[in-house]
């Protein structure tokens, strides 16, 4: 490689046919990776795919694909491929469309910014500049920003005027194109400007700094945006890659997407379930987390179905594909991730909200100012400039950094208290939700077994009842074995050597330690090996009926007891709920599992509302329930089954300890997985969205203050108008004001109880209440200064310009008397 | 059972009657070798030498 890469690299994937060992595996290689523009190269056999990272811009596909036909190999086309792997590949361009536009959006704001500091140095300093030369090359520079950067606005305003609607964007557009416009007229024709009396101020800086900022809010807030297509392509990772399908009397390995229905595939111990099918032949038990989200491998023989992406436990088996590609369990759960996420409205913010309404108010203001000063004032030509005057200073310039920089201080608190938060849409939904809903395992509850009872029968200790089963059951990869080693370890117990070892598939283990023959496992073991249960089974019955899973353990021929093992709640959850309600919010469980199991936890917890046995499609559609009755739905869950649900509510929050997909569906991650942390993310919205509304009342405060000013308020007594000066002014003040404020937002504390954050304390209010007060103090001293200065008061004459249009005035007081010699 | 020839550039053992139908053979000095595959037979082809010097290893 000896060019250097300009852009960002591009991943290309083919099948290759006729690959027969590592050589050819080198060879292709060796071809590709000759190719100018190809950083990489990686080719597999076993899935004759080969894998090139290249430069696009530097080497095009089809130059690829050349190069392994010149090394001797054909390029299998893709015929068809199945939904599902399409959408992953949909996925991608959507992620890089979305990663240009924030690194444009910041080579927007940036550039921008710096051209207007830079404006009001030139403008501002006692540089003696040549206005004559000044202007114009403001005038460029501001055009560029203008066209450049300001684009944006022009588009989107007008798409939001042609709902109907005024937003944000509206606002900006409107106020840096008056400003902007005005200051070019001012600096193309100024002795037309002279004659008509409009005053020559110069608003160049004004509108390229309120472009810089409200892109840099933007930019801000796209960094921290919500990755929709993280969720899909998680759950296109969780795919197998190969399968070992049955072709031509022998085993061969292919890629997952040539399997078809009908084949008969093979999987072995430890190997991914590539497709949907029915098993043929063997048997085996497998971990169906994916799907119930239950660790406890379940047994399946023939004539049982199989699930694609499913984890082959111990056996080995034969199934016959009944589904396969998009017909998938697991491309469905895609599906309806992406149905979930396609069909939210984004909520509307804040800023736009105010926005909608301010803008059409100010245009009244400028309307019926222009029209009184028509009828009162000196001349039309005045009444133009009071309503140009009130549309430049509506504008504030802070707007757009009042919502981006309460999210970014809110979300470092957040993430102090170990609180990922997404975006400030996730941020400003919280603290809006009614209802949560709650998975089970793996969020009440610990996700693993555990020991919870042991009852041993007469003559028999505790300990050593636990001691044998454990013995028996080490190196036992199934949880409920695992369960028990942990649960013999945790108290200390010292565990026999391991002797023989049998499984018995579905029923338990047979093994023989110390000299006793020892069976762990269900009834139907203990009776296969005719011992009987001895008033065990009562106990049993008992245990199942709260939802544990009963284990028999026997030895020399005879039960000594039973080891319940059960899902236990995490010691927090309780307390959680009990928060969560305090709030006043409805909570509920949504669980795969049995009823039984579930109203168990759900009674532990404290939960009213409880749905058992559920299917991932069927949690979205309980989410959609509750939200069409009205209700702003949280969902909270760990698993791959719940990534529908968590797409489809209001507020997605993924466990930290869960799995991948489940916190890429998510807006929120609870790190550590406390549920009590969801009142602390509760409480920050509502502080933060209050931080938010502030900034935003700074960020208008200073600039409607000055509209009378604009509209000749001050004019009859003071002969104040607006100048440059007081646009410059304000914007600095507001931004000061709003940023500061916002880094108020680092001295949030996780409330101690709900009660605190439904009636905060009379200290937080006073303190509040302060500071708000004194930033205002200062504020209007500097601004009252400000405009005393820039306005030394002469009642009778038009507002003496400041020194740059001054400069211009002289200098168009040359030309004017040039032409007319 | 025909008797197995090797290929010189990665030592698979290779059917000749099988890699002849195929086409999957080359004449180097006289003797005629057999293939694994393409990738092998097309390497050979473009330069034979290296396969025959006396440390050479094959490998898959």
């Amino acid at each position: 490689m000896t060019k250097p890469i300009d852009g960002p690299l591009e991943i290309l994937s083919l099948d290759v046919e006729g690959m027969t060992c590592a050589s050819c595996v080198n060879r292709i290689e060796r071809f590709l990776n000759k190719v100018e523009g190809v950083e990489e190269a990686t080719v597999n056999l076993a899935t004759e795919r080969a894998r090139v990272r290249f430069d696009p811009s530097v080497t095009a596909v089809t130059e690829v694909r050349e190069a392994v036909r010149a090394a001797g190999y054909e390029i299998r086309e893709e015929a068809a491929p199945p939904a599902a792997a399409t959408t992953a590949v949909a996925g991608d361009p959507h992620e890089a469309a979305r990663e240009r536009e924030t690194a444009s959006l910041k080579r927007k704001w940036t550039t921008s910014l710096v051209i207007g500091v830079g404006m009001m140095a030139l403008m501002y300093l006692p540089l003696n500049l040549d206005m004559a030369l000044l202007a114009p090359v403001l005038l460029i520079a501001a055009t560029f920003v203008q066209v450049w950067a300001g684009s944006i606005f022009y588009r989107a305003a007008w798409s939001a005027a042609r709902h109907g609607s005024t937003n944000m964007n509206t606002l900006v557009a409107v106020g840096t194109s008056v400003a902007f416009g005005y200051s070019a007229f001012v600096t193309l024709w100024p002795s037309l400007a002279a004659d008509w009396g409009l005053p020559a101020y110069l608003y160049y800086e004004t509108a390229v700094i309120i472009i810089a900022l409200i892109l840099m809010g933007r930019w801000l807030e796209a960094r921290a945006k919500r990755q929709m297509a993280g969720a899909i392509k998680a759950l296109m990772g969780l795919q197998a890659r190969t399968a070992r399908v049955l072709r031509d009397g022998t085993e061969v390995d292919v890629p997952v997407e040539q399997v078809v229905v009908g084949d008969l595939v093979r999987v072995r111990p430890g190997e991914k379930v590539p497709v949907d099918g029915v098993i043929a032949q063997g048997s085996s038990a497998i971990d169906e987390a994916m799907l119930t989200g239950e660790s406890v491998p379940v047994d399946k023989s023939v004539r049982d179905e199989v699930i694609g992406a499913t984890l082959n436990k111990t056996g080995s088996f034969v199934f016959r594909a009944t589904k396969v590609g998009a017909d998938t369990a697991l491309a469905q759960i895609v599906r309806l991730v992406e149905e979930a996420q396609g069909s939210k409205a984004p909520i509307q913010r804040l800023a736009d909200q105010v926005a909608g309404v301010f803008v059409p108010i100010v245009l009244v203001v400028a309307a019926v100012s222009a029209v009184a000063w028509l009828i009162f004032g000196p001349s039309p030509i005045f009444a133009v400039t009071v309503a140009i005057s009130i549309l430049i200073i509506a504008c504030p310039c802070a707007l757009g950094l009042a919502t981006p920089t309460a999210i970014m201080v809110g979300t470092g608190k957040a993430a102090e208290h170990g609180i990922l938060i997404r975006g400030g849409e996730a941020l400003e939904q919280t603290r809006r939700i009614d209802t949560v809903v709650l998975d089970k395992t793996g969020t009440l509850t610990r996700g693993r077994p555990q020991v919870t009872r042991l009852l041993a029968a007469d003559g028999v200790d505790d300990d050593q009842l636990l001691r044998l089963a454990a013995g028996a059951e080490i190196g036992s990869e199934h949880p409920l074995g695992e369960a028990i080693v942990q649960g013999a370890r945790e108290r200390e117990l010292d565990l026999p050597e391991a002797g023989d070892f049998d499984a018995v598939p579905g029923r338990g283990i047979r093994a023989t330690l110390e000299g006793r023959s020892v069976l762990v496992g269900n009834r139907a073991l203990l009776e296969a090996a005719q011992i009987g249960l001895d008033g065990l089974a009562a106990s049993a019955d008992e245990l199942a009926g709260e939802g544990a899973t009963p284990m028999f353990v026997a030895a020399d021929g005879r039960a000594i007891g039973i080891i319940a093992v059960a899902d236990t709640l995490k010691p927090e959850s309780a307390q959680a709920v009990a928060e969560l309600e305090a709030l006043g919010l409805e909570v509920w469980m949504l669980t795969g599992d049995n009823q039984r199991t579930a109203d168990t936890v759900a009674r532990q917890a404290g939960i009213r509302h409880v749905l058992a046995e559920v299917q991932p499609d069927q949690k979205a559609d309980k989410v959609r329930e509750l939200q069409a009755a009205g209700r702003i739905v949280a969902m909270v869950g760990d698993g791959i089954n719940d990534a529908p649900a968590l797409a489809r509510a209001d507020l997605g929050i993924a466990i930290g300890t869960g799995t991948d997909v489940a916190m890429a569906a998510s807006d929120i991650t609870l790190i550590g997985g406390d549920l009590r942390t969801i009142v602390t993310s509760i409480a920050l919205s509502r502080k933060t969205v209050g931080v938010i509304k502030q900034g935003l009342g700074w960020a208008f405060g200073y600039n409607v203050l000055l509209i009378p000013v604009a509209m000749g308020l001050l004019y009859p007594f003071f002969g104040i108008l607006l100048n440059p000066v007081l646009a410059a002014a304000a914007m600095a003040a507001s931004s000061v004001s709003v940023v500061t404020n916002a880094l108020r937002l680092r001295s949030f504390r996780p409330p101690e109880s709900p009660a605190q954050i439904l009636h905060p304390p009379l200290a937080e209010r006073v303190r509040e209440y302060g500071y708000l007060i004194g930033i205002a103090m200062v504020a209007v001293v500097v601004g009252g200064a400000a405009v005393v200065l820039a306005n030394p008061a002469h009642p009778e004459s038009v507002p003496a310009p400041d020194h740059a249009a001054r400069a211009l005035m002289a200098t168009t007081d040359q030309i004017g008397w040039r032409a007319s010699r | 059972m025909t008797q197995m020839a090797t290929d010189p550039v990665c030592g698979m053992q290779v059917d000749p009657v099988q890699a002849e139908a195929k086409g999957l053979t080359a004449e180097h000095n006289g003797e005629t070798y057999y293939f694994c595959g393409k990738g092998c037979m097309l390497d050979f082809k473009d330069d034979p030498e290296p396969y025959f010097a006396p440390d050479y290893k094959p490998s898959m």
